[in-house]
């Protein structure tokens, strides 16, 4: 799997965007990246995904580091892939189906394959009614749907996330959580968010990023009790470790869990 | 959103041959442009307003006020040539100036019409084609014409910076709307220009993004369309 091993990303301009950042996504199947707004955490998945080439270190796929020739890099994209944050930006094709298409006519893909992957890759994501659409048509949460069915399609190796809840209705929020759950069983997932819910509930593992730093790692239930870290990177902690701490409850992993357990 | 781009989608022939469209629609052309008669261009654009709007489906008012956009520049190029200057009164009607009569002549007035009804004809059909026909089903029709791959490429890359630009410029201006930007003249000077600038910037930021977006979907030089 991946591993990012001490990279530091400059800008253009000189400044630092990544400072000695390591990342090892063995540690965990739904691994969380957090941190504020401007920490870093869109620029680092750039890096994982060799769009931006980081000024030292390494980022090792199955231990080798990766190439940066066009070559390499797109085989390297069909195991890795992401989603971004803007569904609108992620669209390139105003009909859902030629949008899903995209990546695989790219590869040569025969058309009939593609269908039966198009159509697997939204039954996935419950979008299989808006196949036929246009993607302007769409609601922001039915193109965010789209955008994770489009990642998808490529069965990738490994998923990056970028904010997958942010500007989503707690429906569609729980739904990104079981489609992320379901994804987990089958390929690595990374997400990124300052939601601390969501990620306390869907990660196993998590990274605290804050200007460009790692300052923290560990399994969901250790890394929140760290308070001095979580106010340092301006987050804050989940309400279930919050209840834990002031109500004298054990603390659950998510909300069923606390409700099924409450007598 | 654009709205041609909507109806090419959502259309009642969204679906139907490409090629034969484009026929119906190279043949419509070549017999404006060939064949020199103001009723035929008349039938012409008749026959395509009526496919587009009745067969297709598009609402007949919005058909009109899309291609309400390129008949003002018509009518702007028309008036060129149907209103021309000379010493002598040669013209119809006409109004003297000085040494000079400024007018229309019988052969001005029917070489505009016919211009007129052409451009019109030519209109009404590249319409039918642009607003009945999505933009991959003309691409697979561009490659089954061996159009080079860069060219493609360039149509596709331009059809969706049209919207990027186009989505970029209404949001700054509703940002500028909002905050009084255009409540006298003045202010709308300064904010038109405040909008070509930060529009600039803004589009090239979202070409980066883009280009970021082609390189994860293994975009290769060459907009495949599965044929």
């Amino acid at each position: 799997m991946i591993k990012v091993e001490s990279i530091d990303y400059k800008y253009e301009d000189g400044t630092l965007a990544l400072k000695n950042v390591s990342i090892d996504l063995d540690k965990g199947k739904v691994i969380g990246l957090i941190g504020g707004n401007g920490s870093g955490k869109s620029t680092l998945f750039l890096n994982i995904l060799g769009i931006l080439k980081p000024s030292k270190g390494k980022i090792k796929y199955n231990n080798e580091p990766i190439k940066y020739d066009k070559k390499s890099l797109r085989d390297y994209r069909q195991k890795v892939t992401m989603v971004f944050q803007d569904p609108d930006k992620q669209l390139f094709y105003s009909k859902v189906y030629d949008d899903m298409a995209f990546p695989l006519r790219n590869l040569d893909i025969a058309e009939d394959e593609i269908k039966e992957k198009v159509n697997a890759s939204l039954a996935e994501v419950k979008a299989l009614d808006l196949i036929e659409k246009p993607t302007h048509f769409l609601s922001y949460g039915q193109k965010k749907r789209i955008s994770i069915g489009g990642a998808l399609i490529m069965d990738s190796k490994v998923l990056l996330l970028d904010e997958p809840t942010s500007g989503l209705d707690p429906a569609m929020s729980k739904e990104v959580k079981s489609i992320i759950k379901n994804l987990s069983q089958e390929k690595r997932i990374v997400v990124s968010s300052h939601d601390m819910d969501f990620i306390y509930e869907a990660c196993d593992y998590i990274y605290i990023i804050s200007k460009g730093e790692i300052l923290g790692e560990g399994v969901a239930e250790d890394v929140f009790l760290d308070k001095d870290i979580l106010e340092k990177s301006g987050l804050e902690k989940p309400w279930l470790v919050k209840i834990h701490e002031n109500l004298n409850l054990p603390l659950y992993k998510s909300e069923s869990e606390l409700l099924e357990n409450r007598d | 959103m654009l709205i041609i781009d909507k109806y090419a989608y959502s259309n009642r022939l969204a679906d139907s041959d490409p090629f034969l469209k484009f026929i119906v629609v190279v043949i419509a052309l070549a017999i404006t442009t060939t064949i020199r008669s103001i009723y035929i261009n008349i039938m012409i654009f008749a026959m395509m307003s009526f496919m587009t709007t009745k067969v297709a489906g598009i609402p007949l008012d919005k058909y009109f006020r899309i291609l309400s956009i390129p008949m003002g520049f018509l009518l702007i190029s028309t008036i060129t040539i149907l209103v021309s200057v000379s010493k002598i009164d040669i013209f119809v009607y006409s109004i003297n100036m000085f040494d000079y009569y400024i007018g229309i002549t019988i052969s001005s007035m029917e070489e505009s019409i016919y211009i007129v009804t052409r451009v019109v004809a030519s209109m009404g059909a590249a319409f039918f084609l642009g607003l009945t026909t999505p933009l991959n089903n003309l691409v697979k029709v561009f490659r089954k014409l061996h159009l080079p791959k860069s060219i493609i490429e360039l149509i596709v890359l331009i059809y969706r910076s049209i919207f990027i630009f186009l989505e970029e410029a209404q949001e700054i201006h509703t940002g500028q709307e909002l905050k009084f930007g255009y409540s006298n003249f003045k202010n709308s000077l300064r904010s038109t220009g405040l909008l070509l600038r930060s529009l600039f910037l803004r589009v090239l930021l979202r070409y980066k993004e883009m280009v970021i977006i082609l390189e994860c979907k293994l975009y290769d030089g060459e907009f495949k369309t599965g044929d």
